[in-house]
């Protein structure tokens, strides 16, 4: 049974409607991620949720009880938030901070009693602030700020939290551990949780539903394997350059633009690594000849000018040697990789063979002597170097 | 940060209020031994006439108005300062003041007499209060549209400015011995308060003063922001309006009877959130009010005695202790945190 329901919500400003017909369905528990581009509406819709923007239209409910004809202190009690702005309260503990969470379950005072302030401890305990709590609000850094925050709606004891890019301004450490706080919570708490991420690659690690918005409308929802795509990525944010990877949460940039020079043998981590450089210093590449399986199959897909690929596990076939062969005559270089040239990989040393046979310099990491007249080199920036000078770049 | 313990803070604060009282009894035109007063109370002694005079009629007035006029500044500009986020906003700096000069300065300036504000006491504080009011209610009005507190805080000092412009041009047209009176309360004063004034003040002042007391949890709740306050269940619009309209209430009775008193307002909440560490509102309340209280009793002593027997205005020494003090404090924020 759905527990958080909207219905054609629609939001934005008294002259200006920013999105419309936004539906979604949580089950208790489940965590909902808004996504899309800088601009797109995703703070306006939580805005809106969390009343702080009057709706333009539309319902939320929660267990068909609309949100929006509760009194603010039951509102309070059904959710908490947290913000994306910085407060900065002068001479307060982070523990007090956190128990003014409690201000819908108190007396008219205030006063904290028993069960507010275990209530308090567990919050703290959840997010691991237990050291932070003597604290100075202000002299916390941002990620321990962030947790403070979060266990303050978290004693809130709402079953909703909706939170408006809780990862920004943190660094990769604080956001796994933040958002497996949150995890914690759906899983552990029951909390359904609302909030946008700019992170796409963390959405699908965290969510159970995406919204992708685009252009003032819902572009995809569902669970983020079916919303997630590339093609649904690229279009929503208009990635007309660069390229985003949603199976490995990979970004490139860019690949540059131009005749390529280079021919690049083997693959694995190391490739990776090489191609990227290639591209920083705009040289252009072939590579190959890669299986599909490849970790450096991805990235030689967004920054190669081609790349020949082979079906995993299986012997390389003729007209790929055949198309690699052509390719490296159109090349001032082959550059070696160092890979095993046995087992499936043999075909990799019919092409340095090939190489060396019409003359093309051979670059070469390979830590043994092939006997093909080859360069060798100990780093990838020496190569770099090299074919830099060696054209002038 | 080391929290100091809330029984502590109130019991010195207390005793330095105490000391200032024993100070202002004492020391002036006439001394006065501290132990010759202590009989009374406690030996049954008789007053002289000569002493029962000086006690009744001078100081034990001033020094209650003092207490009383200096805690209801203080708290007025504690509320200013949660309202608007930033620790520098007092009655002075908004406006607020200003707009009561001009309203006062209307009817002391032109004579002029409105049937329906009767007389005595009562009408100076009602005149001053709605100048106050009015002015607040300007500032608020262009607060909707301000997109930043600064914005808003410039605009408070200009509708200052346009209030003062405003007296200054009923200045040149009015009578000599007018302005002489207006000048005078403008400068404020506490000398001249009756027991007639402080009993009307103290029904205006105590009441509102323990009001805010009362609202210390959402004023807690506020420190977070109006934005995570609201989420906590707070009704804002109505939070907003009380918290201008006790301020306005407690500037406006002390400005009406006491003038224009300068940066007892702005000092006094940082000096206290300073130096009793904290911002809790339940803890804040009570020791803003006493510290105020003391602040003013003291520079009220200072004023009394320093050039004796002419007597500085009120506010001129409590700028020359407030301005540096607010100065220091801040130039030094960053050392303690």
């Amino acid at each position: 049974m759905s527990f958080l329901k909207s219905r054609n919500l629609k939001v934005g400003y008294a002259k200006r409607t920013v999105v419309e017909d936004v539906n979604f369905d949580l089950k208790k528990g489940e965590i909902l991620c808004l996504l899309g581009p800088n601009g797109s509406g995703k703070s306006t819709i939580l805005k809106s949720i969390t009343d702080h923007l009057k709706l333009l239209g539309g319902t939320i409910c929660i267990l068909e009880k609309e949100l929006n004809n509760m009194k603010p202190k039951e509102r309070a009690k059904e959710m908490s938030v947290v913000l994306t702005e910085r407060i900065a309260p002068e001479m307060m503990t982070a523990l007090e901070i956190v128990s003014i969470g409690r201000y819908p379950h108190t007396n008219h005072i205030g006063k904290l009693n028993k069960n507010d302030k275990e209530i308090i401890e567990e919050s703290i305990k959840i997010v691991n602030g237990q050291s932070l709590i003597n604290k100075e609000f202000k002299s916390l850094s941002d990620g321990e700020k962030q947790r403070i925050m979060i266990a303050r709606a978290i004693c809130q004891e709402a079953d909703t939290m909706v939170l408006d890019e809780p990862t920004s301004y943190l660094d990769i450490r604080y956001k796994i551990e933040l958002l497996n706080i949150l995890s914690k919570l759906s899983t552990e708490k029951k909390k359904t949780i609302i909030m946008s991420l700019h992170e796409i690659d963390l959405v699908s690690k965290i969510a159970d539903k995406v919204l992708l918005i685009k252009d003032g409308k819902i572009f995809k929802y569902g669970p983020p394997e079916e919303v997630i795509t590339n093609s649904a990525i690229e279009e929503a944010y208009n990635l007309g350059v660069g390229c985003f990877n949603t199976t490995l949460g990979n970004v490139e940039l860019p690949k540059s633009i131009g005749e390529a020079k280079v021919f690049v043998i083997g693959g694995g981590e190391r490739a990776n690594n090489l191609y990227r450089e290639l591209n920083k210093k705009n040289i252009c590449f072939f590579s190959g000849i890669l299986f599909k399986n490849d970790i450096a199959y991805n990235t030689s897909k967004s920054l190669a000018n081609d790349t020949i690929v082979e079906e995993s596990f299986i012997d390389i076939k003729l007209d790929k040697i055949d198309k690699s062969k052509e390719y490296i005559k159109e090349c001032k270089y082959v550059i070696d990789i160092g890979q095993s040239l046995e087992g499936i990989n043999r075909a990799n040393i019919e092409l340095l063979n090939f190489a060396f046979e019409n003359c093309i310099d051979i670059l070469s990491l390979r830590c043994e002597d092939l006997n093909l007249n080859e360069k060798r080199f100990d780093t990838i920036s020496k190569i770099i170097d090299m074919i830099k000078i060696d054209l002038n770049l | 940060m080391k929290k100091i313990k809330t029984p502590i803070i109130l019991l010195v604060l207390f005793l330095l209020l105490i000391i200032a009282i024993g100070i202002n009894i004492t020391k002036g035109s006439v001394d006065l031994n501290l132990k010759d007063i202590m009989d009374v109370i406690f030996n049954n002694r008789e007053l002289t006439k000569f002493e029962s005079n000086i006690l009744f009629k001078i100081r034990i007035p001033r020094i209650l108005s003092a207490i009383l006029f200096g805690g209801a500044l203080s708290i007025s500009g504690f509320l200013l300062q949660t309202f608007f986020k930033n620790p520098i906003v007092g009655p002075f700096v908004l406006g607020i003041s200003s707009g009561a000069k001009l309203f006062v300065g209307f009817f002391i300036l032109t004579s002029a007499t409105l049937p329906f504000l009767g007389l005595g006491p009562f009408r100076l504080f009602l005149v001053s209060f709605i100048g106050s009011m009015l002015s607040m209610l300007l500032v608020l009005y262009f607060a909707k549209s301000a997109d930043s507190i600064t914005v808003l805080i410039v605009i408070g000092i200009m509708i200052g400015y346009i209030a003062s412009a405003g007296t200054n041009f009923m200045i040149t047209f009015a009578s000599e011995k007018n302005i002489v009176s207006l000048h005078n309360w403008s400068q404020g004063s506490f000398s001249g308060i009756t027991w007639d004034m402080l009993e009307l003040s103290s029904w205006i002042i105590l009441p509102t003063v323990i009001f805010t007391f009362f609202l210390s949890k959402p004023l807690e709740a506020y420190l977070l922001g109006e934005n995570y306050a609201k989420s906590m269940g707070i009704n804002i619009k109505l939070f907003r309006v009380l918290l201008i309209t006790l301020s306005s209430v407690l500037s406006a009775c002390v400005t009406a009877f006491a003038g224009p008193i300068s940066f007892v307002g702005i000092a006094v909440p940082h000096l206290t959130r300073l130096t009793t560490k904290t911002s809790n509102p339940r803890v804040l309340t009570p020791s803003i009010f006493l510290l105020g209280a003391s602040f003013t009793l003291i520079a009220d002593y200072f004023a009394r005695t320093l050039f004796s027997p002419a007597e500085l205005s009120i506010s001129t020494v409590t700028s020359f202790i407030g301005a540096p003090l607010v100065i220091w404090l801040m130039a030094n924020r960053r050392k303690r945190v």
